[in-house]
């Protein structure tokens, strides 16, 4: 029952990352295709979006057969999401904290923080909140 | 009446004797979630009622046969340095592996006491382990740590102190078995004959050594005179098939206690190896790791730049208020000498606290120890074994640590060979060259660059190990054996100390060291008195046009050749002496104006000097690390000559190559 | 008695080493990291020709060519 959300999620999860990371790839190589305006051009953070794509997708067999090591992939897959996500919202905070030191903030627009990276992670939040306690009980704080 | 006794500190690798040290000492000591983080030994003092305690934490070890260098340094002084007691730090987790070492101490006769630590982590699973029950059946004080906390040193010292006015010890030693006794009985026989050897060692102890074919026994034999009627004793019996006995009866005796002191509830497959299945997975594997390398490598720029602004504005209000001095000189030392020397190379700590920080959540979580495993193939594929690849991520930090890691590498060719490629990995002092270049004259992708030239610093690393393993140095590399330690979620207390503690040495450079250089570059630029500063008729410049036509080929003019010149102090100096010799102190962010006006700077050429600097010569730091590690001067020379050999070659390439593709002429 | 090499061991099996089949030095390196006869090992990855093993609680990363010289049985066998 609870598996099957968790075969869906990354399922999803994994196909939403791996198509936005082609995306990026594609606008970066093929400089005519315009970018959409929540899709930058980025061959590097497009890989990363790839991987992340990758790692969610990796369990999916697993998790359809109900082989027990197979949640890892997810709770990796949320993992890097999460972490990336924080990465764009680190870079971009500094992009925000350097305009409104130095610059001017109306220059400035919140379109900056439509970036997959971060707004993909939302959803892995939603995954963290749902099983993230349940697996990291596992993993001991230092 | 005060007593003054010694202790040591040992135990296996990364079961905490680092932090247990900084927990009774007070003295910090670099700690980390990897096997072989303590690498020599450090040692710090404190009161204990009426007891000055000296306490000197020891690199880990498996057992008291060693094989590599940091394993000597624990082996010899819990051997030779006659400490008063010996702590063992036993990590609760995993106590059969643990008292291996413990059957070897307690043989030793040292008093002996047990620091249990981790126990946090043992019952947090589940495990109940009765401390009492375990010290009367080992006869050795058990005391229950937490070094993370510091809970328990109390009472740990406590018992050493009770435990150091203990004499004689009594050697509580195994019974190895009818096979395996009157060998030794026949062996204790013939060291009797020696006195002068039994005195300072149990005899007991090293019979038993020698029957398993130590080598560090061995030698002490060598030179006593009973060396003979042992040679004959050895000769006589198969070697292996008693280190195989005597093994399995350590192993008996640890089986036979441990049931009675613990309940464990290990056996099931935790959350860490279901992370280990994913991230060292075949085909994922190295995927993560170069995502993560991309994280931290995005993280150090873009995170770090409003901080750099800031900084920047500081010192260009200083700067104006610097040009207001009276008398002239001195307005110019401070302009150009302070602020446009050190102040140059200050701007650049953002990054490179921001890379350390890093570094440390890399190591405190666990999985640097991972990346050596996923990088193994790798690895071993150019000749080093997987262990070689912390000292290279080590080495972003700073090189003088990594070069140090390299002592956990068994094999003397491939440690050296470790140490010879590790000033080629870009540590965090070239960092504000490349920033500072790559922004100036590569304003579109200075990202790109700069990834690209850490990125060629391991590819010549790489090559160059590749060269040596088919030229100077060949062989095989040892095959991968590591311990992979558990995961744990770095605290940002702990990473941000352990990033303070390494970055605090890039703020002390910057007030002393490149202080100073800066300071000689700035009298030599403006004497002899009467000379316009920094022209080409002051010292510095006669300096720097003495020694340019050596790099006219590579395009650099005079200034640069002095910034080079002074560089191998410390490479930040290569930014400050640009600083100081452009005189850009009356109006920072100036260097970048002055820079990009020198008709002799072109984009090519910048390339060709930021990769100059990433390859040539190591700073004096570094070049003195190598020295110590290999304990040669042959190969520290070889070092300097190899290093700044490639980085000619590779900026002559650029440099000649860039004006050919693009018809530039580089005077 | 010897079985199989802890190579070919899949991962998730628990086995029990039954012969260390190295030099002396690296018998004693293994014995002290525990990794002797008799003791019981869980292979935890092995799908990248090296792998990871735990031994009485700890982990281990062992390259193939080590793997190959130590001889495992099946639980129970
Ligand atoms: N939970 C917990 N973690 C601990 C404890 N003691 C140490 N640690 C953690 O264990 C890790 C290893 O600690 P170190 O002090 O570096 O270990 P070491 O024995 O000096 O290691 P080597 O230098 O490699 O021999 C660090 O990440 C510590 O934070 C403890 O009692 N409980």
């Amino acid at each position: 029952m609870k598996n099957s959300i968790k075969l869906f999620f990354s399922g999803i999860m994994g196909a939403l990352y791996l198509g936005c990371g082609f995306l990026e790839i594609g606008f970066w190589i093929v400089p005519g295709l315009a970018a959409m305006e929540v899709v930058p051009a980025d061959i590097l953070g497009g890989f990363v979006l790839c991987v992340i794509g990758l790692v969610f997708l990796a369990g999916v067999p697993g998790l359809r057969s109900g082989t027990p090591g197979a949640i890892a992939y997810l709770f990796v897959g949320l993992l890097l999401s999460l972490a990336f996500g924080l990465v764009a919202f680190l870079a971009i905070g500094a992009g925000w904290l350097e305009t409104a030191l130095f610059g001017d903030l109306s220059e400035w627009s919140a379109a900056e923080m439509a970036v997959p990276m971060l707004y993909l992670a939302l959803g892995s939040m939603a995954g963290y909140a749902a099983w993230g306690r349940e697996f990291f009980r596992g993993v001991a704080r230092a | 009446m005060s007593k003054k006794i010694t202790i040591a500190l040992a135990g296996n690798p990364n079961v905490g004797k680092s932090t247990l040290f900084t927990a009774i000492t007070g003295k910090r000591q670099h700690t980390g979630n990897w096997p072989g983080v303590t690498v020599e030994k450090k040692s710090g003092s404190v009161r204990h009622h009426d007891t000055d305690i000296e306490v000197v934490d020891l690199p880990g070890t498996y057992s008291l046969t060693a094989y590599s260098q940091d394993e000597v340094i624990a082996r010899d002084f819990i051997i030779d340095g006659k400490p008063d007691v010996v702590v063992q730090v036993v990590d609760a987790t995993s106590l059969e592996r643990n008292l291996y070492l413990t059957t070897q101490l307690s043989e030793l006769g040292v008093p002996l006491v047990i620091a249990l630590n981790m126990a946090d982590m043992a019952e947090q699973r589940g495990d109940v382990i009765d401390l009492q029950k375990m010290s009367k059946y080992l006869e050795i004080p058990v005391v229950r740590t937490v070094g993370s906390k510091g809970e328990g040193i109390g009472g740990l010292l406590d018992a050493v102190v009770r435990e150091s006015g203990t004499s004689p010890h009594h050697e509580h030693s195994i019974g190895y078995g009818d096979r395996v006794e009157p060998v030794i009985a026949d062996l204790i026989e013939a060291l009797r004959q020696d006195p002068a050897l039994t005195s300072r060692y149990p005899p007991r102890w090293l019979a038993v050594r020698l029957l398993e074919g130590d080598e560090d026994a061995e030698k002490k034999i060598k030179v006593s005179r009973a060396r003979d009627a042992i040679y004959s004793i050895l000769s006589g019996i198969d070697a292996g098939e008693y280190e195989a006995l005597m093994a399995d009866r350590r192993y008996e005796v640890i089986a036979a206690v441990l049931p009675q002191v613990c309940t464990t509830c290990v056996g099931e497959m935790t959350a860490s190896d279901l992370i280990d299945r994913v991230v060292t997975s075949r085909y994922l594997g190295i995927p993560i790791f170069l995502v993560l390398m991309w994280g931290a490598f995005e993280l150090t720029f873009t995170v770090a730049s409003p901080f750099m602004a800031m900084i920047e504005a500081v010192q260009e209000y200083l700067a104006g208020v610097a040009a207001g001095i009276q008398p002239g000189w001195l307005a110019t030392l401070i302009g150009d000498g302070l602020i446009g020397g050190v102040g140059s190379v200050l701007i650049f700590l953002p990054n490179i606290f921001i890379l350390l920080f890093l570094l440390a959540i890399l190591e405190d979580s666990g999985y640097l120890a991972r990346a050596a495993f996923v990088m193994d193939r790798l690895m071993y594929s150019i000749g080093l074994p997987g262990r070689s690849f912390i000292p290279m991520i080590v080495g972003f930090g700073c090189n003088v640590p990594a070069i140090m890691a390299t002592r956990t590498i068994e094999d003397t060719s491939d440690r050296l060979i470790t140490i010879l490629i590790n000033p080629f990995i870009s540590c965090g002092a070239r960092l504000p060259v490349f920033v500072l270049f790559a922004g100036l004259f590569f304003p579109e992708n200075p990202g790109t660059v700069i990834f690209g030239l850490y990125v060629l610093g391991i590819v010549v690393a790489i090559a160059s190990a590749k060269l040596f393993r088919a030229t100077i140095l060949p062989g095989k590399p040892a095959p991968f054996l590591m311990e992979m330690p558990p995961y744990r979620l770095p605290t940002a207390m702990t990473s941000v100390r352990h990033m303070w503690d390494r970055g605090s040495m890039y703020i002390r450079k910057a007030g002393g060291i490149i202080l100073i250089g800066a300071l000689v570059i700035w009298a030599l630029a403006a004497s002899p008195a009467g000379v316009e500063y920094g022209s080409a008729a002051s010292y510095a410049g006669m300096i720097g046009q003495a020694v340019q036509p050596l790099f006219a080929p590579l395009g650099f003019n005079w200034e640069m050749t002095v910034s080079l010149i002074f560089g191998f102090v410390a490479k930040e100096i290569v930014i400050a002496s640009l600083g100081t010799l452009y005189g850009v102190g009356e109006d920072a962010g100036a260097l970048e104006g002055a820079l990009l006006a020198d008709p002799a700077l072109g984009s090519i050429t910048a390339l060709a000097f930021m990769v100059f600097v990433l390859l040539y010569l190591p700073c004096i730091a570094t070049m003195a690390v190598i020295r110590k590690e290999t304990g040669s001067w042959k190969w520290t020379a070889f070092s300097i000559v190899f290093g700044t050999a490639v980085a000619y070659l590779a900026a002559f390439i650029i440099a000649r190559g860039g004006a050919l593709l693009f018809g530039g002429v580089i005077p | 008695m010897t079985g199989l090499p802890l190579a070919f061991v899949p991962a998730g099996r628990k086995v029990t080493v039954s012969e260390v089949r190295a030099g002396p030095g690296m018998f004693r390196r293994l014995s002290s990291m525990g990794l002797h006869p008799s003791s019981l090992v869980e292979v935890v990855c092995a799908d990248r020709g090296s792998l990871i093993v735990a031994v009485a609680g700890c982990r281990y990363a062992l390259s193939r060519g080590m793997a190959m010289k130590v001889m495992v049985q099946e639980e129970g066998a």
